[in-house]
Formats: C-alpha cells, structure tokens, sequence
C-alpha cells in the first residue's frame, strides 16, 4: 500500500515535471470540453425554463381543430370551457407569426388580455398596451434592437384586413430574462391579434385554470366534449387538450431530445480529437521513453510505470475538466454567450441579445470530467505501456 | 565464492538477420563472484557496454544466457526481473538522469516502489551526494549538472538502493583527480560491506584492488 501510494505521488510530480506538455495537453481537453460543457449547460438551461413555463403556466391549454388540424376558437368555446365543472378561469390567447420589417423579420405575435401579461417580462422603455387600444405593440429587445423600434415608432402596414391596412404603433419594448424566446415576441391586445390575422372573436388556445386536483377530471370533461363550439356548416370544432404533464413528457430527455442529439455530435466530434491529443501527447514521447527506461533501471515493474502514468493523466484529466466548466461559466456568464447562442438557438444572433439561459448540472460536468479523462488516457497509456514493455535500455535509447 | 552474476557463452547482435547486422558481442563468457571486483577493459566498440546491460538484465542476449544468483534471466517473470534489477545498481555515462527533476529525487526514485517516504528518500540522497561531494546540489535539477557531476550522481543513485552488486559503465572517467578520489571511496566502501561491482573502463590500473580482469575486443573475450 506504501509503495502504489508513494508510486501514485510520483504520479503528481509527474505532471510538474513537464510543464510545457501537460499544459498542451490540459489545453486540448479543454479546447474541446468547453463546447461540450457549455452546450449541456444551454440545454439544461433551456430544459429548466420549459420546466418553469410548464410548471407556472395554466393547467390545461385547449386548442381546437378540424380534419386534424389547428382551427381557431370561436368566442362561444370560451363559455363552453368555462362551464365545465372544476374550471376557475379561462383566458384566451392568440399566437400567430408574422413578418415584420423591409426583411421580412419573423416575429411571434401574441394577443392577450390585458391582465394576463407573461411573468418574466420586464419593460425596458414605455409601456404596455391598454385594454382595448389597438394597433399598440409591445416588442420584444431583440426584435426592436434589429428593427431599430423604439416607443413611438410606427410601423407601417405589416397586414391587411377586410377592413384595410393599419398603421401600428410601438409603445413600449421588453427584455425577458426569462424565457429567452420571449425577446423575439410582439405582445399586443386581442383585438389587436384579432385585427391582424382577421379573425374575429376568436383566439388561438385557452388557457384553463382548474380547481386544485380536479386538472385531470376538467381534461377529460373537455376532451370529451362533442364540439368546443357551435357551427353554422354543423362540423364539429374537436378539442385537444394539453395539460402540464403533457409538457413535461414533451421535455423528457434521451438521445432523440435536443440535448441528446447534441451529446451524439459531440461524441462524433471527440473521435476526431483523440488523434490531436495523441499527437499533443506525444510530443514528448521520446522523453517519456527515456524516462520509462530510466524506471524500469532502477527496478519499477510495469505496473507501477503504468500507475504512474494512470496517476498523471488523471491530474490532468481533472485539470482539464475544471479549465472547461471554468471557461464554459465565463463564456455563458459575462461574455453573454456570444458565438454559441447561433449555433445552439435557432434564430438568434452571434450577439444574442438576451440572456441565454444556462445552468452548470452535474451530470454533464461530471460527463465532461470523464471524457476529458478518456481523451487524456487515450493519448498517454498506449506510450507508457509500449515503453513500460520495451526492454529498458531500448527505451532509454 | 558462489557466482553472483553468470554469461554463458552470451552473445548480442543488432539488426540480426540483415546486410546492417552488427555482432556488439558474441560467445562471451565469465563468472562474477560474490564479493568480487571485476574490471572489463577494452577499446571503444568492443563491448562492454552491451555487456554489462546484459548481465544487468537491461537487455536479452540474441544468444547464451545470463544468471542472476543462479537463475536465468531468460525464464524469469516481469516482476522478478524488475525485483532483480532493484539487487543491482547502474550507472552509465550521462546516468542517465530525469533532467528536470531535482537531484535528490533522481538518486532515490527506485526507492519509490518499495514505499520510502519522501523525507527519507531525501535524507538517504543528501548523506549519498555528501559522501560524493554534491551536497550543495541537492536540489539542482539534474539538467543543471556538469559531465563529472552527473557521473558521481549516477553512483549515488546506483549506491541508494543498497544493492548487491554495482554495474558501472566508466566510473572515473571525466573527473578530475579529487572527484575521482571521492568515488573509488565510495566503491572501497562498498565493497567493505560485501558489495559486488563490475565496471567497465579503459584503464583498469586506475581501480587499485581489484580481483580480476576482463578484457573485450571486437565483442569477444580475450583474456
């Protein structure tokens, strides 16, 4: 036990010994750890806050469709929800896209009531739109920052109604620490909503709030539902009901979720490091071989040369890991994730604009300290070991 | 006296079987006493260095065999011949040392394996580099170190593991006359302990004492 210690030790200093490769090689773990760090963290970041929207969201999310497709909601869906017995509340809600600017800037606009605007959004300049008004548009920063909107910025015409072409104006913009993809929206009136995709007295979804553990009877009540509303034609407006642990189930990870379509890139984009780190390695795989010859002289058995080795490689495994989450935290935190949020968020910018949301878990951490210590013993044990098995005065040649 | 150390007709080639072939040494052999002191003399390329890697098992020879305190060298496993080689103490020009390590630890790293902890390791490298007149050296890395300094290091490294027998390639060779005092003490002393060594030099008169003499030419014993 006092020598695989004392072996183990001489393990340490090992790494001290040649600063110039284990930096190298500490280097290249870390070169391609902090992608892989700071893209779980995103995931996980992003996973949180679907948790939160699902978590503080309604109860239930009711949608209609026909032929199997989404339909708006008639006003009169309203009332038949609200009836079902253990409903409290039910808010409707339009959500639509539309291009906004000369580029044709894809926006997602939502129409709510007044009451209802969404937790997390903080006004940065102006204010919200009023009850009623209409043609009042609160942006989100991102989209004002790329439109060059500010409060009391008109729009032209964007739509077009049966009732003609509207001059709309911004009077307020928004920055959304919480969720990221509110900084892309435009949040105005239903009427408004409704005077653009000229609809009127509909919405897109309710949103249903339900008594405390009646969620699933209401569910059921309202999927069962013949029609959610009266038609004059006489087809029936089917209901579909989303509830939280639906969202929740949509979040579940695995290797078809985003998170885990990323882990497999990366695994792909580790194989091809390996050989970089052998060659980093190697460098000094002369040295190493002397050294070894020297060890194997002076009566060390290939075991502990290998310990050595093991122990060596383990330090800057450890190393390498801490330099990832180290770096991975800054870029995330005050670099703002610049270069990354393109690459991982659909849409966003080099410069996001908005807080990317991140969180260091862990499990990934952990993932990450284990492939940095694959990577490291890929490049190191197979050279220790030919050279540990070589006769000893062929290695110190 | 039993043989502490044995070649039985051993011979060394590289590049066997090729236009390159070198024959380094070739049927080849002599019995090292217990307690003995035995020089092997002879000119450049003749082979004492190869032979002293094979009687200290550094090596295999491509032919013959060697024995160790009477077991073949050949049958034995990885970890008896690692536990032989710590029964043995090298030195060979330029140590070879760890060049950035720190002297002390390069004359007690083969105490590592066999759990010596760091504070004896390095009371057992300074009274060594004392003895050899590196005490001021201690921590010098050995990269540091002049020709001269580097030889008397490689001895106290080689004397560190108490070991049997000492296989030395050129001892004395490159120190001036006060070093080279300080290591034929060095080897009195050991030899007063009951050590066995065979070195290797060019001139066997510098090494009063000894018992017997080998001498090599073009890889084959002569004398």
């Amino acid at each position: 036990m006092r020598s695989t210690l004392a072996v183990a030790r001489s393990g340490l200093s090992a790494v001290l010994l040649h600063p110039l490769r284990s930096a190298a090689i500490v280097a290249c773990a870390a070169a391609v750890l902090v992608p892989f760090v700071a893209g779980t963290a995103v995931s996980e970041g992003l996973g949180d806050q679907a948790a939160d929207a699902a978590r503080f969201g309604a109860d239930l999310v009711v949608t209609g469709e026909r032929f199997g497709l989404p339909a708006p909601l008639p006003g009169s869906a309203i009332e038949t929800v609200r009836r079902v017995p253990g409903v409290l509340s039910v808010r409707p809600r339009i959500v639509g896209t539309v291009p906004l600017g000369a580029a044709a800037e894809p926006a997602v606009l939502v129409g709510v009531e007044a009451g209802a605007f969404p937790g997390g959004v903080r006004l940065l300049e102006g204010r919200l739109f009023r009850e009623g008004a209409g043609n009042e548009l609160v942006v989100g920063s991102r989209l004002a920052r790329r439109l060059g909107l500010a409060p009391g910025a008109r729009l032209p015409p964007f739509y077009r109604n049966r009732g003609g072409e509207r001059v709309s104006e911004v009077v307020g913009v928004f920055r959304s620490d919480l969720p990221m993809w509110e900084a892309n929206l435009v949040l105005c009136s239903l009427e408004t909503a409704r005077a653009v995709f000229d609809e009127r007295g509909t919405a897109t979804e309710l949103l249903v709030d339900c008594r405390e553990g009646e969620e699933e009877a209401v569910r059921s009540a309202v999927a069962r539902l013949p029609t959610l509303a009266a038609d004059p034609s006489g087809e029936p407006l089917r209901p579909r009901v989303l509830t939280r642990a639906d969202l929740r189930a949509l979040l579940a990870g695995g290797a078809a979720s985003g998170q885990g379509v990323f882990a497999l890139h990366f695994v792909l984009l580790l194989a091809a490091a390996v050989p970089v780190l052998v060659v980093a390695s190697g460098a000094g795989l002369r040295e190493r071989r002397r050294e070894t010859g020297v060890l194997k002289m002076l009566g060390w058995g290939t075991d502990a040369v290998i310990l050595r080795a093991l122990v060596e490689s383990l330090v800057l495994a450890a190393a390498g890991a801490s330099l990832s989450i180290l770096l991975a935290a800054l870029w995330l935190g005050p670099l703002g994730a610049r270069g990354l949020a393109a690459v991982l968020l659909p849409g966003a910018d080099a410069d996001p604009g908005f807080a990317v949301p991140w969180r260091l878990a862990p499990g990934p951490a952990a993932a990450g300290a284990a492939l940095s210590l694959a990577l490291i013993l890929v490049g190191t044990i197979p050279a220790s070991a030919r050279a540990a098995s070589a006769e000893p005065l062929e290695a110190m040649r | 006296m039993t043989a502490l150390l044995e070649a039985r007709g051993v011979g060394r080639r590289f590049h066997a079987g090729t236009a390159a072939e070198v024959r380094a040494l070739d049927d080849v052999t002599l019995e090292v006493p217990r307690g003995s002191f035995l020089i092997v003399t002879g000119p450049s390329g003749s082979g004492k260095t190869t032979l002293l890697a094979l009687l200290g098992t550094l090596e295999r020879p491509t032919e013959g065999s060697v024995l160790f305190d009477g077991a073949d060298a050949a049958r034995l496993s990885e970890a008896s011949l690692s536990g032989a080689r710590r029964r043995m103490g090298f030195s060979f020009p330029g140590g070879p040392m760890i060049p950035r390590l720190p002297l002390w630890e390069n004359v007690t790293l083969g105490l590592v394996p066999r759990g010596e902890g760091v504070a004896a390791r390095r009371e057992i490298a300074r009274g060594l580099l004392a003895r050899l007149g590196l005490e001021g050296r201690l921590r010098s890395p050995a990269e540091e170190l002049s020709t001269g300094e580097v030889q008397r290091a490689a001895l106290a490294r080689a004397l560190a593991g108490r070991p049997e027998v000492l296989l030395l390639d050129e001892p004395i060779a490159n120190l001036d006359d006060g070093s080279r005092g300080l290591v034929l003490e060095a080897l009195d002393g050991f030899r007063r302990g009951g050590g066995t060594v065979v070195a290797a030099s060019h001139d066997p008169s510098a090494f009063p004492g000894t018992e017997a003499a080998c001498r090599l030419e073009a890889g084959r014993r002569v004398s």
